[in-house]
């Protein structure tokens, strides 16, 4: 019951007309970049944050969760009429969606994933509503060293655990750590690898690393996949609206992949991506009709969509609960809670729950408008795709700098960010992951200082970290994490050198 | 041959299709395109997901 006054105080807040106006801005620009490809929800929060920081809190913060979500919306409109998914979790969605509109059936395509996002998105939230101050009441038995416990797993997990190298991540990784060290420790008041360099004694401001990493790292590496073919996009024949039949096929894959979606979320893993593959073959194995499986069937567009959204929201859990981001996105909108000196976790919820349950309920009706905006504008969406690509990467170019230059008027940080941009675009060349950076550069200092802290109670034990059980449990989950697919694929190679030796047979 | 229990092979096929959707998920946020293998595994034929212009 609390939680519902809590929601109710929180809707109160949402329906202020200046948040309202927030929260639409901030899903008509999700759902923009999310049609477009090549710009996700990660680069546009990016590039929002210099710009919004003389704004209100609430409303920013309501204006990039709204920009998360909107681009969980988009990008299946044109996964669905181009085959070109407009950001990496609606790739699943064009397997089947394509097939679906190639064969005149675009309408119900576009139909089921837009009301799969409004209810995967409506449940999701609802559960994050519920679930936060579960964990609230658990991280408040946190102390220093169950603070840096969980720190390293976050660390393992968004580098090493996920993805395909874990030596690839943790260097990200510690790229981010070594940035984090930059600047005066505020225990000693030493100066660490500044080298005599003023502008350096603040430390990298984690805004400029984001805006290069994301924005400018992403828009060099997009530019410089050259021209592309050019994109037919597929008439939306017929109605709109989807049968009997397609709402039959819908409703259960909309709530599996909802189930599948949010936990995955909440995971640190690394993005809503996996949950759309899971969700994919998960409705595969279900269906009465595999064989349309590849032939446009619409539970492989239901599943997967709902699971994108269910995962924007399970990812808001650890964020605001513990302050721990587990997509990119969310490293980004902690960048953006620390820009206005509050720290996401379990005291937010107690110092600001206005600004907490108000964030909370404008996701209710952001995902409300993402319903009216998407499906009868498609195409408006679509003519976006019109803008020249050169312009689009210069205007992005032009605004990441202007941002970058009124929030921080000094050459040294736009120096800054051109050099980061120009890693960041070196990092995805190779096949590194981004995230893992940003989230060093910002959870790196806090485990310092909760280790020390931690430290300094015990007199210097190290044994300390494990005595404590919510902190030995964690530390333990790390390494099992870290170990566990090194050894699955260390198998895998090995699998893979024995087909290669049976087909030289 | 010992025959897998009901609940051994399900927690195996599990791990197995998380695995795989994790591997694909992670090659597609580096752009790059999944290996064979987990595209199959996940019941996607990699033909048509080398179609998707990413």
């Amino acid at each position: 019951m609390e939680t519902f006054a809590l929601l109710l105080q929180g809707l109160a807040v949402a329906a202020q007309p200046i948040n309202l106006l927030y929260a639409l801005v901030g899903v008509t620009l999700g759902t923009a970049v999310g049609v477009l490809p090549g710009i996700g929800p990660a680069t546009t929060v990016a590039l929002l944050l210099p710009v919004t920081y003389k704004l209100d809190p609430a409303g920013s913060l309501i204006m990039f969760a709204g920009i998360y979500y909107g681009g969980m919306y988009g990008g299946s409109t044109t996964s669905i009429l181009l085959n070109t998914p407009g950001e990496s979790a609606s790739i699943v969605t064009a397997l089947e969606g394509n097939k679906m509109a190639k064969a005149g059936r675009g309408g119900p395509a576009l139909a089921t994933a837009a009301i799969g996002s409004f209810v995967a998105g409506l449940i999701a939230t609802i559960a994050l509503a519920f679930l936060a101050p579960w964990v609230v009441k658990f991280a408040l038995a946190f102390g220093p060293r169950e603070y840096f416990a969980l720190m390293v797993l976050a660390f393992v997990t968004v580098s090493a655990a996920f993805g395909d190298s874990a030596l690839r991540g943790l260097t990200s990784l510690f790229i981010g750590l070594t940035l984090g060290i930059i600047g005066i420790d505020l225990q000693t008041g030493q100066a660490r690898m500044s080298f005599g360099i003023p502008d350096l004694l603040d430390g990298v401001e984690v805004t400029t690393l984001a805006v290069a990493m994301f924005a400018i790292g992403e828009t060099l590496f997009v530019a410089a996949q050259g021209k592309r073919a050019p994109e037919t996009v597929e008439p939306v024949r017929g109605s709109l609206w989807m049968s009997a039949t397609d709402w039959a096929r819908s409703w259960k894959p909309w709530l599996r992949g909802t189930a599948i979606g949010f936990p995955i979320g909440a995971m640190p893993a690394g993005g809503a991506e996996i949950g759309t593959f899971f969700s994919y073959a998960v409705e595969k194995k279900l269906s009465r009709h595999p064989e349309e499986f590849g032939n446009g069937a619409i539970e492989g567009v239901a599943g997967p969509e709902a699971a994108n959204n269910a995962s924007a929201a399970g990812t808001l859990v650890p964020l605001l609960t513990l302050g721990l981001p587990t997509s990119a996105t969310a490293a980004i909108m902690l960048a953006g809670f620390q820009q206005y000196g509050l720290q996401p976790g379990p005291l937010l919820f107690t110092s600001n729950p206005q600004l907490v349950w108000g964030l909370i309920a404008s996701l209710l009706i952001a995902n409300l408008m993402l319903i009216v905006l998407n499906l009868p504008l498609i195409g408006l969406w679509v003519k976006l795709l019109t803008i020249p690509k050169p312009w689009l990467y210069a205007g992005i170019l032009l605004f990441a700098t202007l941002g970058t230059i009124g929030a921080n008027p000094s050459v040294f940080e736009l120096g800054m960010l051109l050099v980061f941009g120009l890693l960041g675009y070196g990092l995805r060349l190779f096949h590194f992951p981004i995230a893992p950076v940003v989230v060093g550069l910002i959870l790196g200092p806090m485990a310092e200082q909760q280790l020390r802290r931690a430290l300094a109670i015990s007199q210097g034990d190290v044994m300390v970290l494990f005595t404590s059980p919510i902190s030995a449990t964690l530390l333990i989950a790390a390494a099992l994490a870290l170990i566990v697919p090194a050894i699955l694929r260390a198998r895998g190679k090995g699998q893979v050198l024995a087909e290669v030796a049976a087909d030289g047979d | 041959m010992t025959r897998k229990s009901p609940l051994v092979r399900r927690t195996t096929d599990f791990i197995s299709l998380f695995g795989a959707a994790n591997a694909a998920a992670a090659a597609t946020h580096e752009h790059r395109t999944p290996r064979a293998r987990d595209l199959q595994a996940l019941g996607i034929k990699p033909a048509d997901f080398k179609a998707i212009r990413q």
